[in-house]
């Protein structure tokens, strides 16, 4: 790499003191809004948003400017700003990043999504498992609310604008924008067909503006700069940097930011590439929702279409490599056990699938003799029928095209593809009752 | 069912049959056109669809993943596949997954003749087991409710239930809890049904496809006090249960069957088999009287009947504020019980104690009412055990009797007779048919005949009409289903604007016809068509008012006195108390 890639948001975090107001001041922070609320209509601050081609970093990769268009047209008011910090998959840890590291800047930019969207009232839904993040945020609030920054007529501008601090249960199906709006709430958090939207029906069925912590960081940046600034970095159809959180066989696992369109190699080159005497096996560039790349296949840019056309997709920034010394059939149960926990009891598919297929794989790795049991059948032996061979791959077909949301249908996805990309392994786990590798228990 | 918008129709193309349906209506409504009964587990016909089984999936053209045929509406050009190979075998692989995690105790289970789940296998094709069955664990049978029992092991999360309790019935004493393997459908805060604002209706064992709800089962006790020689058992047979209990023995649903009812009891040893329309005869003329003094300036009106106890437990948790608009009288169920250990305990020179009270009823919530500690006198309670219909049916079973061969045999005297309007209190809008027609002959108006009383007849949700009785026109309502009686009682609450002088709330849809002790597959078709059969009973009925039931002349003239005088109010009369929604 010749030239260091932009990184706009890291560089921003890498500045001292964004923990108050004053620093975050002193660091330039705050201008995007006041530049907005003297200089600008929210209809200027939606062409602005429209124009910088920013789309959803939560994984669906909506159009930004579309989804706040679509939330000022849609009625009200009341409109309502929910920020889904709601991250709770796998290796998702860089929504908490920004959150521990510049609060104000995720503040700022929910203020112009409230201004852009012309909502009164902003959510923010933090995981209960980042309690740091959710402290730090909190003293953010009281300060900028001390700053006059929060509450009615802020800076004489006539935008009144408010923002309640919700704790999310930490549930990872909660992640999901209609199950989310359901939680916070106070119902189960259970996930709803669409349409109707949340940017037509949202919280108590008023329009609502759901975005994640990424996409409103991204909002100060490109009201501050410009659209055209942003429009310059990474892909011309999606624009922008990327912040992925990088974990598992990696020298540097941590937080790094790329523009969109930067193949997977380089993202863990950055993370300073695998662990010494090993090799990538696979990566799973979107978490635990999506397809593994081989470790032939690190070229494909991380771009939605990219990933699409090798069955993986982008997710929401966690990355999860995989060195040649880990059993896929182990990390294929540790993914089945995580969506049978998580999975919402819904459904038949996800509720009693996602625990037959862990229960299918503990069955023939390791997992079973950590917790002390006796293994169930002897090594080398055939494994009696049902033979977990024939029916895994229905069952996988059954809950990606039966399941009732999201989160059931990706549950075969990595698991899927970890059966095409690894076939001899699985089948000498569930013929013969062996881990080629001598990591699980065979 | 679902009608379309603007009577808009829409063309799709099922299982290669060109078809023309109304835009809005479901793919599984489309395909009962060409005969295709689609699979389905957790939809309730005629109710919002829950979409959680996922059995009813169907392959659409275009689409990669399956849908829902209970929640999907056609759109214009849909090709639908509901027996392709893809869909059957997802399908056969859902229905697996719900059998890997239930109970195989089907020989020993309270639904073994009339399980969905056995059914949806059957359907299915499944006869070899894609899985050992892995059971759940942690989870145990709740029998804290003198109702209902739930069973969690059984339950397939289907949400029948909890949707009948939240949307129908609108008391909520069921909901989701936990999430992914551990969900289970728990009472507030898992305290148990028991500590719930749980009035036993009993619409959710209705409701349930499998034996995870149930009854609480008095069997092995009924046996015993039948062998016990000491022992004077006396049955009571409820109007509704003559209509349904033919259909535990394969007759069509409103086949009056009163007479082999009553050889069966006698078979199994029953002393005597009376009919609690005796009964709600003497209640329809308590409650005239009642009615009449209240109007009188005696008590809040309106007044409400009081013979369905789950609507009074509901009024209890829910209403506490309008508990003094409750007529004091019992119910009929009560009223006899009371009666037999009294008067007739008296007459036939029987010891009390020794005398066994057996109601045969459509309901659940009578267990409730019946263990109530105000239905007791000395210690000795009016009703000593309830039987469902479905309990009653085992028991005819268990001992052998050919029901469908039985003779008829007419009820015991005295308390065997009863009046037509008596015999309509199995249905909603009877009971106050039968405490008009009391107070028209109370104030000397001559009968009138059953065409007056049309507006409370049929299965609608909230019935209203004003009688003119001598003077005095009287606007009265009539609701069955709790979530009716609800609004009803919203509106007494915000001060009866409607100026109602009586009501008539019945805790299930359709009244007792659609009791949670009927038989399983209870529908609205079935609920019609018992109601009609109670409304032939009632024409054939040579007595046509409660007040000319000679019998009960001679119970007020041999030992009541008169209507309201102290006798009743020692014997027919019960309190309620206010309860809280949670423990």
């Amino acid at each position: 790499m010749s030239q260091p890639l932009p990184r706009p948001l890291l560089d921003h975090l890498s500045q001292p003191g964004l923990d108050s107001w004053e620093g975050y001041r002193k660091a330039g922070g705050g201008k995007a809004l006041e530049k907005a609320l003297t200089g600008s209509t929210p209809e200027g601050v939606r062409a602005d948003i429209l124009a910088s081609g920013l789309r959803g970093r939560g994984g669906s990769a909506f159009p930004t400017g579309e989804k706040l268009e679509a939330v000022a047209r849609a009625g009200g008011p009341p409109r309502y700003v929910l920020m889904n910090g709601e991250e709770g998959g796998p290796g998702g840890f860089k929504d908490r990043y920004l959150l521990e590291g510049s609060p104000f800047l995720i503040l700022e930019g929910l203020l112009l999504a409230g201004f852009a969207s012309e909502a009164g009232h902003g959510i923010c839904v933090i995981r209960r498992s980042a309690p740091e993040a959710l402290g730090r945020f909190r003293r953010s609030v009281e300060q900028l609310r001390a700053a006059g920054w929060l509450g009615a007529d802020i800076m004489g501008s006539g935008f009144s604008f408010d923002l309640t601090v919700e704790i999310g249960a930490g549930v990872f199906c909660c992640g999901e924008e209609t199950a989310l709006l359901e939680s916070v709430q106070g119902r189960r958090g259970h996930p709803h067909p669409r349409p109707p939207y949340p940017s037509e029906q949202g919280f108590q069925g008023c329009p609502t503006f759901v975005a994640n912590v990424e996409t409103l960081a991204n909002l100060p940046l490109i009201v501050d700069r410009g659209p055209e600034w942003f429009r310059g970095i990474g892909l011309a159809d999606e624009p922008g940097t990327r912040l992925f959180g990088v974990s598992g066989h990696v020298k540097v696992p941590g937080v790094y930011e790329v523009p969109t369109g930067t193949p997977v190699g380089d993202v863990l080159a950055l993370a300073g590439g695998p662990r010494d005497g090993e090799r990538f096996a696979a990566v799973l560039p979107g978490g635990a929702v999506s397809a593994f790349l081989p470790a032939d296949a690190l070229d494909t840019p991380l771009a939605a279409d990219s990933l699409a056309a090798r069955g993986s997709c982008l997710g929401s920034g966690a990355i999860i490599a995989f060195s040649d010394r880990c059993c896929f059939v182990q990390v294929a149960q540790r993914l089945a056990a995580f969506f049978e926990q998580e999975s919402c009891g819904k459904c038949t598919p996800c509720r009693e699938g996602t625990k037959k297929l862990r229960e299918m794989l503990e069955s023939v790795s390791s997992a079973k003799r950590k917790n002390g049991s006796e293994p169930r059948r002897g090594a080398g032996k055939e494994v009696p029928p049902p033979r977990p061979a024939a029916i895994l791959p229905l069952l996988i077909e059954t809950l990606a095209r039966t399941s009732a949301c999201g989160l059931g249908r990706a549950v075969g996805t990595a698991i899927g593809s970890a059966l095409t990309l690894f076939p001899d392994e699985f089948a000498a786990h569930f013929q013969r009752h062996e881990c080629p590798k001598h990591v699980c228990w065979s | 069912m679902m009608t379309g918008r603007g009577g808009a129709e829409v063309n799709l193309v099922l299982n290669g049959f060109p078809l023309r349906v109304p835009a809005g209506t479901t793919i599984l409504e489309a395909a009962r056109r060409i005969h295709v009964t689609i699979p389905r587990l957790c939809s309730l016909p005629g109710r919002e669809h829950h979409g959680s089984c996922r059995v009813c999936v169907v392959e659409v053209r275009g689409r990669d993943d399956l849908l829902p045929a209970c929640e999907t509406a056609v759109t214009e050009g849909m090709v639908v596949e509901t027996n392709s190979p893809v869909v059957r075998r997802t399908r056969r692989m859902l229905v697996e997954l719900l059998l890997a995690s239930h109970p195989e105790d089907c020989n020993t289970c309270d639904r073994s003749r009339i399980c969905e789940l056995r059914r949806l296998a059957h359907e299915t094709g499944i006869r070899t087991r894609y899985f050992e069955r892995g059971p759940k664990e942690g989870f145990f049978p709740d029998v804290t409710h003198p109702s209902i029992v739930r069973d969690p092991n059984k339950c397939l999360l289907c949400g029948r239930c909890v949707h009948i309790c939240r949307e129908v019935q609108t008391v909520e004493a069921i909901g989701f809890m936990g999430r992914g393997g551990q969900t289970q459908v728990a009472s507030p805060f898992a305290g148990g049904l028991g500590a719930s604002p749980c009035v036993g209706c009993g619409q959710c064992v209705l409701s349930c496809p499998v034996g995870a709800l149930h009854e609480q089962h008095d069997l092995d006790a009924i046996w015993d006090v039948l062998a016990d020689p000491t022992r004077t058992v006396i049955a009571q047979v409820a109007p509704a249960t003559r209509v349904s209990l033919g259909e535990e023995f394969d007759q069509p649903p409103g086949t009056a069957l009163t007479g082999q009812i009553v050889a069966a009891l006698r078979r199994l040893g029953f002393r005597y088999v009376f009919d609690t329309s005796f009964a709600a005869d003497l209640v329809a003329l308590e409650e005239g009287h009642e009615l009449i003094s209240r109007l009188q300036g005696g008590g809040p009106l309106p007044l409400i009947s009081s013979c369905s106890p789950s609507m009074v437990k509901f009024v209890e948790h829910f209403f506490p504020a309008q508990l003094p608009h409750l007529s004091v009288c019992k119910s009929p169920q009560q009223a006899f019980g009371a009666l037999a250990k009294t008067w007739l305990a008296q007459r036939r020179s029987l010891d009390p104690c020794r005398v066994v009270v057996i109601s045969i009823m459509p309901c659940t919530a009578k267990k409730f009412e019946a263990a109530r500690p105000e239905m007791k006198r000395n210690g000795v309670p009016d009703v000593d055990f309830v039987l469902t219909n479905r309990e009653v049916a085992r028991l005819i079973r268990e001992a052998g009797i050919d029901f469908a061969a039985l003779p008829e045999e007419p009820f015991d005297s005295p308390m065997g007779s009863a009046s037509g309007p008596g015999t309509l209190f199995g249905t909603s809008g009877g009971m106050t048919e039968a405490t008009l027609e009391t107070v028209r002959s109370l104030l000397g108006g001559s009968p009138v005949g059953p065409e007056e009383y049309a507006p409370l007849r049929g299965l609608g949700e909230v019935k209203r009409a004003a009688f003119r009785i001598g003077d005095r026109l009287l606007p009265v309502a009539v609701a069955s289903g709790l979530g009716n009686a609800r609004a009803l009682l919203e509106s007494i609450k915000a001060g009866n604007p409607e100026g109602l002088a009586f009501i008539e709330l019945m805790g299930c849809p359709g009244g007792c016809v659609g009791g949670g002790g009927q038989s399983h597959g209870t529908s609205f078709e079935v609920r019609s068509m018992r109601s009609s059969a109670l409304h032939r009973e009632h024409r054939g009925r040579p007595i046509r008012r409660p007040a000319d039931n000679p019998a009960l002349q001679t119970l007020y003239d041999e030992f009541l006195g008169k209507p309201g005088g102290l006798k009743s109010r020692d014997i027919l009369q019960t309190r309620y108390y206010p309860r809280s929604k949670y423990w």
